[in-house]
């Protein structure tokens, strides 16, 4: 998924393309004990969008895959939508996911074999901090695991009254845990 | 304290037909790549061809894979290749560089010595007349824990001239 920045690219190598326009404000890197919930707290509101970006493994092992589960300033309440088009090696679908309790993203690795390979995500959530809009983010998300593997084109709506994002929660969808090296990483744009 | 990032790394465009490009001594200050390129072959029918990426020098270890999904106006396609010496990275139009295509392709933890490296890409031909123009998003992996430090990309033919390639670098904080 392109970035949501214009990409004209620098004379001066190795200087920002948009100076303090694109900038990195918070990464949470998985240690060896595992973690259950990855967390992005006190969001300012200073960036007109967000995005989120990293590699992530989950402890599921009862199939290759796993997904993401995604939750706005603690909302645990059925009040998220999600439509995704995802393919693999054979055939794609669309699956769609309403009144539920969380923003699915997929798909990412599970632990089933090659512990090396991770799934991989960028997601974006555009206006986060809007009070007119209701927040719908974007992501691109997927793995290939030697030639077998998912990736995703999905939007996901949190559907109350619009505020601004000040947290974001982040869980396996199946596994109880995110293993070691998972990584994600939060961007504010301006 | 939030820290700037979003860097340009190396820029090129093409002045004469090439087979491929390659970046080199990529740093490894940064936490994630992406590439962006508007690319044209100067081969000729179907209207669209598939171009190639490959890491550190790497075409004959057998350790790329890829998933894709891709389509035209009436069709779509999935596929997946395993064991590759390259990964079959995305598509783009064949005819000349004004019919240029986007293509973008995102390298995560390209440094990171304990995952294999997974890339994702994001093409699209819109060749004006054509009735095969294709576009896609495909999910690689280089099943190697060493980073990255050259990425080449391979065109079906050749590059057409003005055909541009520019990397970027993006820190996590």
């Amino acid at each position: 998924m392109s970035p949501i920045l214009g990409v004209v690219a620098s004379s001066k190598a190795r200087q920002p393309v948009f100076v303090n326009d694109y900038e990195a404000i918070q990464t949470v890197v998985v240690g060896s004990g595992g973690q259950s919930t990855i967390s992005f707290t006190s969001i300012p509101s200073t960036y007109k969008h967000l995005q989120i970006r990293g590699v992530v493994k989950t402890s599921y092992t009862t199939y290759q895959a796993d997904s993401m589960r995604l939750n706005f300033n603690g909302d645990t309440g059925t009040n998220y939508w999600t439509h995704q088009t995802y393919a693999n090696e054979n055939n794609a679908r669309g699956s769609q996911n309403y009144n539920s309790n969380f923003i699915g993203l997929a798909y990412i690795m599970g632990n089933l074999s090659s512990s090396n390979v991770f799934g991989v995500t960028v997601t974006d959530i555009l206006d986060y901090a809007s009070t007119a809009n209701k927040k719908v983010i974007r992501n691109f998300t997927g793995y290939s695991n030697s030639g077998l593997g998912l990736h995703t084109l999905g939007g996901g709506l949190w559907n109350v009254s619009p505020v601004a994002i000040t947290r974001i929660d982040i869980t396996p969808g199946e596994g109880s845990l995110f293993l070691n090296y998972t990584s994600l990483a939060l961007y504010g744009v301006k | 304290m939030p820290t700037s990032t979003y860097d340009p790394i190396a820029s090129f465009t093409t002045v004469a037909l090439q087979t491929s490009y390659t970046f080199s001594s990529i740093p490894a200050s940064f936490t994630d790549l992406v590439l962006q390129m508007n690319i044209a072959d100067n081969g000729t029918a179907p209207d669209y061809s598939p171009f190639f990426v490959t890491f550190n020098g790497d075409t004959t270890s057998g350790l790329y894979s890829n998933v894709r999904f891709y389509g035209n106006q009436s069709t779509t396609t999935s596929d997946g290749h395993v064991a590759q010496n390259f990964i079959r990275a995305g598509f783009y139009t064949w005819n000349t560089i004004a019919y240029a295509s986007p293509a973008t392709l995102q390298f995560f933890s390209y440094t990171n010595p304990n995952i294999y490296k997974t890339m994702l890409s994001h093409s699209g031909s819109g060749e004006g007349g054509g009735a095969n123009a294709l576009s896609s998003t495909i999910a690689g992996c280089w099943n190697n824990t060493a980073a990255i430090t050259s990425i080449r990309i391979a065109a079906s033919n050749n590059f057409q001239i003005g055909s541009t390639f520019t990397l970027y670098g993006i820190k996590a904080a």
